[in-house]
């Protein structure tokens, strides 16, 4: 049974990084190694204070807490579930990773203090968002988040990171006046906005209000789940944004966009209503060819962080399509599948940073042979791309197994050959990237073989080897994440007891 | 429940002793600032002392002689007009303090104090007028008070700028005359009641025309399209003039004269019955006036997407979110009128600080257009921090004060079932983001054309005030639920009106 609690912990998981952000803002820029030690800091305490309420959240307890009214009648507070708590630790470790790497990849670059201002800053909203009690608080955070944002995305200040952020500005800001749109609506048919499991409207309201909020919400949302065609900004900012914030930007914020439809589909109009109107399929399908057209896209992209954008924009289509399902499967393989592309793509993210700091390369056809330079930054790579594929013991074995056991409960056949359809080309697009590193030799060498030179066999120095612990380790803990997800999918604690824990109450 | 007390006449009187004692011994720069800033405080607290009160329904009323039988010098203070006057005498402070940073070193500074001083006046005098005649009395006085500050620089363009305000103005001064004559002749009162002073039985064609002309008659100072032609042109004032009057003063002069007439003169169960039938198309006085409301906001943003001039871009935005206010009240739904009302505060305070802004960045380094402003953050990183907290609140976002409005005027859209306007007003808030950020962007993001970096501020009397009014602007929105905010005092209004 849920069990509400009153406690403080969700406040401290927003305040901590509010506090540290104040913090760095004020010490100034000139000390980098305590900004550095205290950013670690900070997200590594948020982590930890967010395990904090796993364990009684895993046996149905639900944190509260009230903190203010901001309109009259209307509270200002926390409310963390299963589906919320998921979110919180998926983001928080994702972005302990992250920063870790930012230490390593921000050495010798520009305004570093603006930037780790606002990497904690989007922290304290991103969590804000995931432990919202209701609409409006939710909505708050999201609006805070998307702003804060831009100043990350467009931190190289070239004229492309510029126009990106231009772009991000002007999709966020049209998905924004949606969301408002239907938190409003929600307020003037319910009269409350508290997420409740099951839902708060009523079919007596009418079919073609509740049918309009439905599509509201996804509309709003999904400029930010980039579902197609909204997804425009995603091709241009998730590579032109530094590669540890590449991370975060296609790990955690587009998924928040696919929790704000959760939100919507189960906390605010229920899983019940949604499946009376109908409007669960028509998702489905909309997004099947989001799935499909994006991985073709991504096929064509040289530039490997645009072709891990395009990737993303379709492994966010397996998270939509999985609730759009309504089956208790479809939302396990949709849930878990948030933690489990959190840690593969912000593993790829930060393996493709470490190679533009490293070796200053973006390009993929540029990349022959590097695994002899960076070889544990490559198995890395591998790993995660593996489970981009969806090959078992990986994590994104796991998801790909419920989701296409969903569809069989829908009884739809043709979403299970999207996932398999999707998977090959995910092989496509990843796989040649392996190859090329690996197994295809750098071109100095194919010239000086040519030319009967054969000093290429020289190993590098033992000082280039390798990338610098700070850009090494988080990739190494990405890619042990990834396996230790798929391997042990089942232990508790895990995201899919979470998953298990939201599916029960929100289908009930 | 009413009562007799003094302190109506003496709040508006305090700034009009000022404005004598600044015009007999104003050449001494210590006694003018004295009395400016001691008479502005003074105000504020006589004001403030009759919150509470206010607050909890009692209305004070003061009343003189008759201008002329059946019509008295009443001053009465309900919730609306005491949450226009703690507005006005708030900014009057905060303003006060910035003109005598930015004034200082210009010519005529005794004529510039004394009119400021009469246009708080009369300000005050239209938001506790207690029937029509008093209240056009001090609405035409602020006219002609305005007059001298509009045209302070004495410049051509000043002097165009200055007849242009009074054609316009006067004109719509006379049609307003006309309409409250009109109101004698049907009614027998001018008298403002909270239901309403006419009826249906003065016949729907004659109460429409009524209700027309005195659109347009306060239509001219609320900048309602077309009747805006003299606002961007009056932004030749000095910044001080533009911040308190054409931002706040004047123009809300004209929103609040329309609050009136629609929810005092007419009332508001005989406004949502004013339909008339013009060639076989019904159109009700409510959704007429909602509608130029919604060209206004939509117009106004377009147009100031095309301004260069920091001023003017200003300018046509306080047109559009005038008519957020007048949208707000024409809704005439509950939520609605709540979120026009408490417009009247959030968007005076977004839009002062970003001509406080605008001054201080003229003042400081001469740069009046935005093309010129690049890496202006890198030279004045507060004052344009302070802007960016203003554009964020007008853009509506949470938890700042523009969003309070935004929230309760889509609220008030669904309830009058119109749901088109919340789409006009989430554009609007998108166009506003279209013209607001790009000066923040060039701010921040472009390095400045000279390379120079350092850091240099305004004065802090042009520095405080920017701060103070953001921080409200932070302020309104957080804590719009507290018991001695203008949301309250606007759903006390609102409660009264919509009974």
């Amino acid at each position: 049974m849920i069990k509400e609690v009153v406690s403080v912990l969700p406040v401290l998981v927003v305040g901590i990084p509010l506090a540290f952000t104040i913090a760095i803002f004020a010490i100034g820029s000139g000390a980098d190694a305590l900004r550095n030690r205290l950013s670690v800091l900070c997200v590594a305490l948020t982590f930890l204070v967010t395990l904090l309420m796993l364990p009684d959240s895993l046996k149905g307890t639900v944190f509260i807490y009230k903190l203010m009214v901001i309109i009259p009648g209307i509270w200002f507070y926390f409310r963390v579930d299963q589906l919320g708590l998921l979110y919180a630790v998926t983001a928080t470790a994702l972005w302990l990773l992250a920063t870790v790497s930012s230490v390593g990849y921000m050495e010798g670059e520009h305004a570093k203090r603006r930037y780790f201002c606002f990497l904690l800053l989007c922290l304290a909203w991103t969590v804000g968002v995931t432990l919202a009690g209701n609409l409006f608080t939710l909505f708050i955070f999201y609006e805070l988040f998307s702003i804060s944002t831009y100043p990350l995305i467009v931190h190289e200040e070239t004229p492309e990171a510029l126009a990106a952020g231009k772009k991000y500005m002007i999709y966020i800001l049209l998905g924004a006046a949606f969301v408002l749109f239907s938190v409003v609506y929600t307020y003037f048919l319910a009269g409350s906005m508290d997420f409740v499991e099951g839902g708060i409207m009523s079919m007596k309201l009418g079919k073609t209000a509740l049918t309009v909020l439905f599509w509201s919400f996804v509309l709003g949302f999904g400029v930010k789940a980039a579902i197609m065609p909204l997804h425009g900004w995603v091709p241009d900012a998730h590579p032109i944004a530094p590669s540890p914030f590449s991370a975060i930007l296609s790990g955690i914020m587009v998924a928040v966009g696919a929790f704000g439809i959760m939100r919507g589909m189960f906390s605010i109009i229920g899983a019940h209503i949604v499946g009376e109107l109908g409007v669960g399929m028509p998702l489905a399908y909309i997004i099947c060819f989001t799935i499909i057209i994006s991985s073709i896209i991504a096929l064509t992209q040289d530039n490997l962080k645009r072709r891990l954008a395009y990737s993303t924009i379709g492994q966010m289509g397996y998270i939509i399509l999985g609730i759009a399902l309504l089956t208790p499967y479809g939302l396990w393989g949709g849930m878990i599948h948030v933690a489990n592309h959190a840690f593969m793509k912000g593993t790829l993210f930060l393996c493709a940073g470490t190679i533009i700091k490293r070796l200053g390369l973006r390009n993929i056809s540029e990349m022959r042979g590097i695994a002899k330079k960076l070889p544990w930054t490559m198995g890395a790579f591998t790993v995660a791309a593996l489970g981009m594929i969806g090959l078992p013991p990986t994590a994104g074995f796991i998801s790909k197994w419920y989701l296409c056991l969903g569809s069989l409960e829908v009884e739809k056949l043709i979403f299970v050959i999207v996932l398999l359809i999707s998977s090959l080309l995910g092989a496509a697009y990843f796989l040649p990237i392996v190859y090329t590193a690996f197994f295809q030799k750098p071109l100095e060498e194919m010239i000086a073989e040519g030319t009967g030179e054969a000093h290429a066999e020289e190993a590098p120095p033992a000082g280039e080897r390798e990338a610098p612990w700070s850009l090494l380790a988080p990739v190494l803990a990405g890619a042990l994440g990834v396996i230790i997800l798929g391997i042990c999918a089942e232990v508790h604690g895990l995201p899919l007891s979470a998953a298990r824990f939201a599916t029960q109450w929100f289908l009930r | 429940m009413e009562v007799y007390d003094i302190r109506p006449l003496l709040a508006p009187l305090i700034s009009l002793v000022c404005a004598v004692l600044i015009f007999w011994l104003g050449d001494n720069t210590f006694l003018r600032r004295l009395f400016s800033i001691s008479s502005s405080v003074l105000k504020w607290m006589i004001v403030m002392s009759m919150f509470p009160a206010s607050l909890r329904g009692v209305v004070y009323v003061t009343e003189l002689l008759p201008f002329a039988r059946g019509i008295g010098f009443i001053l009465r203070v309900d919730a609306l007009g005491m949450f226009f006057a703690v507005l006005s005498s708030t900014l009057w402070i905060i303003t006060t303090v910035y003109a005598i940073g930015y004034m200082e070193g210009e010519h005529a500074r005794k004529r510039f104090f004394a009119f400021f001083a009469i246009c708080v006046s009369t300000t005050v005098g239209v938001a506790f007028a207690g029937n029509l005649f008093t209240l056009f009395v001090f609405y035409e006085m602020l006219t002609i008070a305005t007059y001298p500050l509009v045209i302070h620089e004495e410049t051509p363009d000043a002097m165009k700028a200055g007849r242009k305000y009074l054609v316009y103005t006067l004109t719509g001064g006379s049609l307003i005359l006309f309409a409250t004559a009109m109101t004698f002749y049907l009614a027998g009162t001018v008298t403002l009641s909270e239901n309403g002073i006419l009826s249906l039985q003065h016949g729907v064609n004659t109460l429409f025309f009524l209700f027309v002309l005195f659109i347009m008659g306060f239509g001219v100072k609320a900048a309602i399209m077309p009747l805006h032609g003299w606002l961007p042109s009056a932004m030749v004032a000095p910044t001080p003039v533009s911040a308190l009057l054409h931002a706040v003063a004047v123009v809300k002069a004209g929103v609040f004269g329309i609050t009136r007439i629609v929810y005092n003169v007419f009332g508001f169960h005989l406004i949502k019955q004013l339909v008339v039938h013009f060639s076989g198309v019904a159109i009700s006085a409510g959704s007429l006036l909602a509608l130029a409301a919604a060209i206004t906001i939509i117009g106004g943003s377009l147009m100031a997407l095309l301004q260069d001039d920091f001023k003017k871009r200003l300018a046509y935005s306080t047109i559009s979110q005038l008519s957020y206010i007048v949208l707000g009240v024409a809704l005439l739904a509950p939520s609605g009128a709540m979120g026009g009302i408490v417009h009247l505060a959030n968007q005076a305070f977004m839009k002062i600080t970003m001509f406080f802004v605008a001054g201080a960045i003229a003042k400081k380094t001469g740069k009046k257009y935005i093309s010129q402003l690049h890496g202006i953050g890198f030279k004045m990183p507060i004052t344009l921090a302070t802007f960016t907290v203003a554009s964020l609140g007008m853009i509506g976002l949470p938890p700042l004060a523009g969003f309070i409005t935004k929230w309760y005027i889509c609220l008030g859209a669904l309830e009058a079932k119109q749901a088109v306007f919340v789409a006009i007003m989430l554009i609007s808030s998108f166009l506003n983001a279209a013209y607001f950020l790009p000066i923040v962007y060039r701010g921040y993001f472009v390095k400045p054309v000279d390379g120079d970096t350092a850091v240099s501020e305004a004065h802090w009397t042009l520095l405080a005030p920017c701060i103070i009014c953001a921080l409200y602007v932070i302020a309104l929105g957080l804590f719009a639920d507290l018991p001695f905010v203008p949301l309250a005092l606007a759903r006390e209004a609102m409660t009264t009106f919509l009974r």
